[in-house]
């Protein structure tokens, strides 16, 4: 009987890509960022939004994960930024060498800002890195408010934190929601989270939003 | 929920050393941190599927769960940390598991399955063991990693 110790990580090959994306990102000074939330949360209304209020001055692309169908990208598409598909067929996650063939397809040199769009699921794309410079996860109010203490990986991995549908807490709808317990428990995982309430219906919260997106590039290009 | 991609990964990483060492594999230890979304009985039923017809088909894997770690923003100093909310504190004792969520359905049926009244409605708490103060930071969670193989031999 003999042990070996070994030492290797699991998921090698996918950081192997992973990295060589960020290398790429950095040299072209693009912002990537890495969109994750529960299916139905607002990711795509929220991109549509931005999109459209950045777009003119702002070279935007969106890489879009769905298991199956090109819904999310078509509705992209109407924004004239290019939009690139990657379905998982199945897989409840993107993986890094499926960005590093999406950004081959897309015009880098034109481009300041990468939105992915992720799997809709709250657990799995946390484990795998893409060569994003931040990971932002997107909450909406009907999904309850006791998520970061549930799913912790996700609330502890990103840099902002989107609290999205806020415009349903004024609306009078019966919603159990409390914003503060959400601020609590996301800054107990990670104190620094950037924490954004915002509507992608009524375009509450934009401002700031767009503001922090805007800093975010500027500082990337110092 | 991704066990399959990570029994493939584990596979490939023991098979590139059974090929070194020309021997059977008889255990291989793994680790992963508290944040990594591995449940130990789909991994191990992915494993048996992605190794049968293999070197690895009796392979038994061995799972160390790591303990997430924080640095106190007031002490400097680093400990444990179990992530917990003051209801499973003083309600959850029949379920107590860091993985409540993925426990067997016969253990979740405990209290925690009421509906949480207002009151119940407590965030995650913890504190610094040494100095109390709750300003501190997450440590990285350890990562996934096949850490060492048991062969039959020495070869």
């Amino acid at each position: 009987m003999k042990k070996i110790k070994v030492a290797k990580k699991l998921l090698s090959e996918n950081d192997r890509y992973a990295f060589e994306n960020l290398v790429l990102l950095r040299e072209k000074k693009i912002l990537c960022l890495n969109m994750i939330s529960s299916p139905g949360s607002g990711k795509t209304t929220i991109l549509f939004r931005t999109i459209e209020l950045l777009k003119d001055k702002t070279g935007i692309a969106v890489i879009e994960g769905d298991i199956q169908t090109d819904i999310d990208a078509q509705r992209l598409k109407v924004t004239g930024v290019p939009v690139i598909q990657i379905n998982t067929q199945g897989a409840c996650h993107l993986s890094a060498p499926q960005i590093s063939d999406a950004l081959k397809q897309l015009p880098l040199t034109n481009l300041d800002l990468i939105f992915i769009e992720n799997v809709g699921n709250l657990v799995c794309p946390a484990d795998f890195n893409l060569g994003e410079h931040a990971k932002i996860v997107v909450l909406s109010v009907a999904e309850g408010d006791d998520k970061p203490a549930k799913y912790p990986s996700i609330f502890a991995k990103s840099k902002a934190l989107l609290v999205n549908k806020i415009d349903l807490l004024h609306s009078g709808a019966q919603i159990d929601f409390d914003l503060e317990r959400v601020k609590i428990d996301s800054r107990v995982l990670n104190k620094d989270v950037k924490i954004l309430p915002l509507s992608a219906k009524t375009g509450e919260g934009f401002t700031q939003w767009c503001d922090w997106l805007r800093r975010s590039v500027e500082t990337l290009r110092l | 929920m991704h066990e399959t991609v990570l029994a493939q990964n584990l596979l490939a990483a023991i098979l590139a050393e059974v090929a070194k060492h020309n021997a059977k594999p008889l255990a291989a230890k793994i680790s992963c941190g508290q944040l990594s979304a591995v449940n130990d009985q789909a991994l191990c039923f992915a494993f048996e599927a992605v190794a049968k017809d293999t070197p690895c088909q009796t392979t038994k894997l061995i799972i160390e769960h790591k303990p997430l770690q924080a640095a106190c923003s007031r002490c400097s100093r680093t400990f444990d940390i179990t992530l917990h909310t003051r209801r499973n504190l003083s309600q959850n004792t029949e379920c107590h598991s860091e993985r409540s969520e993925e426990s067997p359905p016969s253990m979740t049926l405990t209290s925690s399955t009421k509906r949480q009244t207002q009151a119940d409605r407590q965030g995650l708490v913890s504190k610094c063991p040494h100095c109390s103060s709750s300003d501190f930071q997450l440590l990285p969670d350890a990562p996934l990693m096949l850490e060492e193989i048991e062969f039959d031999r020495d070869q």
